[in-house]
């Protein structure tokens, strides 16, 4: 660098610092080196090993990126650094891109970090396989904790952006196969940073709902877009969620953390649906066979009851004899009885006659004799009770208390009543 | 929806597979046995014909600024209405 063109830097008429009359302060000199710097050397990829590295409340991240002869401060700022899927350890190889600039409050030399990338198997791996260690420890994708999906549900919740593909296939499926079921569209972001946050407090919201079952799901992308199903925050609340959770996510060869959390994972948002929607021709075909099983059933009967009646007809004979032996089994037990049952009927029978005999006396026609009345009768002992029954000159009897007396009828008169 | 819309159809399978279950007993009198066939029938006509109408809304739930919960109809989705379902 020429002292010519420092002094361009400066522009003319202000301190260039070439005398003491005209030095420089310490803020113009870091802010001319910061501008040199930036305008000279291009955003580029460095290549070394991490040391130091922290991580400030504003989730800004400091570290020293060195090889074996040389070293230089990095900061990688939270809106940059939040799409790391896991901080790297010190130690590990990586490549950082990002723009050299120099730090003017603190003088240092730097490098602005964009990006970061590991080496190897890369940090999206460490950080999957770190927190699906955690998790699985946990017991969270035990197989014990999936709950069965509801075989007929009334109220659906698909979590999902609004204007993605996958929401119009999930609505799709659900109206052609079961009309009947409710949907309830809960919106959330499904890639990015904060993502994850958003899916939580979605699947809190539909969880309160009153729906029968979840569906989360979202299209396919690249790693880094699928990589907010892989977040702590996002899985904790797949498998937290008061109702069984369907998850699909990506395509088919994407396996999320939260899928492996959910209740069941589905390889399309389609197939999601599906597994949610029983499907109307399915279940007309199902009450024919309950139809059929009606008519069945009822034919059955009738010839039931056909063959309930010809096998009495056989059996008559054989149970009238069951009836007899059964009869004369309680005959034999009530010989057995006998001579105190005997006494007592004689008891109740001599009773009986004593109280008869006072009713017939009462009754008879001998006490009214008795008082001197007469009874016509012909010769046959009939009783002859009316004048119609007597002819001039016919032969009756009349029965007084002490016999009977032979007369002859001279005439009848009927008395008016 | 309707009280009739409401129909559990599980429910109301599985209470005509009983039925059916019920007709297939061996020491069912015939009397029990027309009762339950004519119970059966009308809850079939019942099943199918809300298989036929019944239809559900679709709808969004979202939280208001001031946090509140709320759900209303689902605008600008058209999946709903297209592929022949019934409409609502």
């Amino acid at each position: 660098m020429t002292a010519g063109g420092q002094l361009a830097l400066f522009g003319s008429g202000n301190p260039d610092g070439r005398t003491p009359e005209t030095a420089i302060s310490v803020r113009a000199l870091n802010r001319c080196t910061q501008r040199l710097l930036e305008e000279h050397i291009p955003d580029l990829w460095v290549r070394g090993e991490v040391a130091n590295w922290r991580k400030s409340s504003r989730g800004h991240r400091y570290f020293t990126l060195r090889d074996d002869r040389a070293q230089v401060d990095c900061v990688f700022f939270s809106g940059d650094a939040w799409r790391l899927p896991a901080d790297p350890d010190n130690g590990m190889e990586v490549t950082v891109y990002g723009r050299p600039s120099l730090y003017e409050a603190g003088g240092r030399f730097q490098v602005v970090v964009r990006r970061l990338e590991a080496a190897g198997e890369g940090l999206w791996r460490v950080a999957l396989r770190r927190l699906y260690r955690t998790l699985r420890e946990e017991g969270l994708f035990e197989p014990s904790r999936k709950r069965p999906l509801p075989a007929f549900p009334r109220r659906v919740a698909v979590v999902t952006s609004r204007s993605g593909a996958a929401l119009h296939d999930v609505l799709t499926v659900l109206r052609r196969r079961s009309p009947w079921i409710d949907v309830l569209v809960c919106d959330c972001r499904v890639q990015g940073e904060g993502a994850a946050l958003e899916i939580r407090r979605a699947l809190a919201m539909v969880g309160s709902a009153g729906v029968d079952a979840v569906i989360l799901t979202r299209g396919g992308g690249s790693t880094e877009d699928l990589w907010c199903f892989n977040e702590e925050v996002a899985v904790r609340a797949v498998a937290a969620c008061p109702v069984p959770v369907v998850c699909a996510i990506g395509h088919e060869v994407d396996t999320t953390l939260a899928e492996l959390a959910a209740d069941r994972k589905a390889s399309t948002p389609s197939v999601a649906a599906e597994l949610l929607a029983p499907d109307a021709g399915a279940l007309r075909e199902r009450l024919d066979v309950v139809s059929l099983a009606l008519a069945r059933g009822l034919r059955r009967s009738a010839a039931r009851g056909r063959e309930r009646l010809d096998r009495s007809a056989r059996d008559l004979p054989r149970s009238m004899r069951s009836a007899l032996g059964r009869g004369r089994e309680r005959l034999d037990r009530h010989a057995h009885d006998l001579p105190r049952a005997t006494r007592s009927a004689l008891e109740r029978g001599r009773a009986r006659v004593r109280g008869v005999a006072g009713r017939l006396d009462a009754l008879s026609p001998l006490a009214t004799l008795a008082r001197g009345y007469a009874v016509a009768t012909d010769a046959d002992g009939g009783l002859l009770a009316s004048v119609d029954r007597f002819e001039a000159g016919s032969r009756f009897y009349l029965r007084v208390r002490d016999g009977s007396v032979e007369a002859v009828t001279e005439r009848t008169r009927r008395e008016a009543r | 929806m309707s009280e009739r819309e409401r129909l559990d159809f599980e429910a109301m399978l599985a209470k005509l597979e009983e039925i059916a279950r019920a007709l297939d007993r061996d020491d069912l009198g015939l009397d029990e046995a027309i009762a339950l066939f004519e119970e059966g029938i009308a809850r079939l006509r019942e099943a199918n014909e809300w298989l036929e109408t019944a239809s559900g809304r679709v709808e969004e739930i979202i939280a208001t600024s001031s946090g509140r919960i709320e759900t209303r109809p689902l605008e600008g989705m058209d999946a709903g209405e297209t592929d022949g379902a019934p409409s609502r």
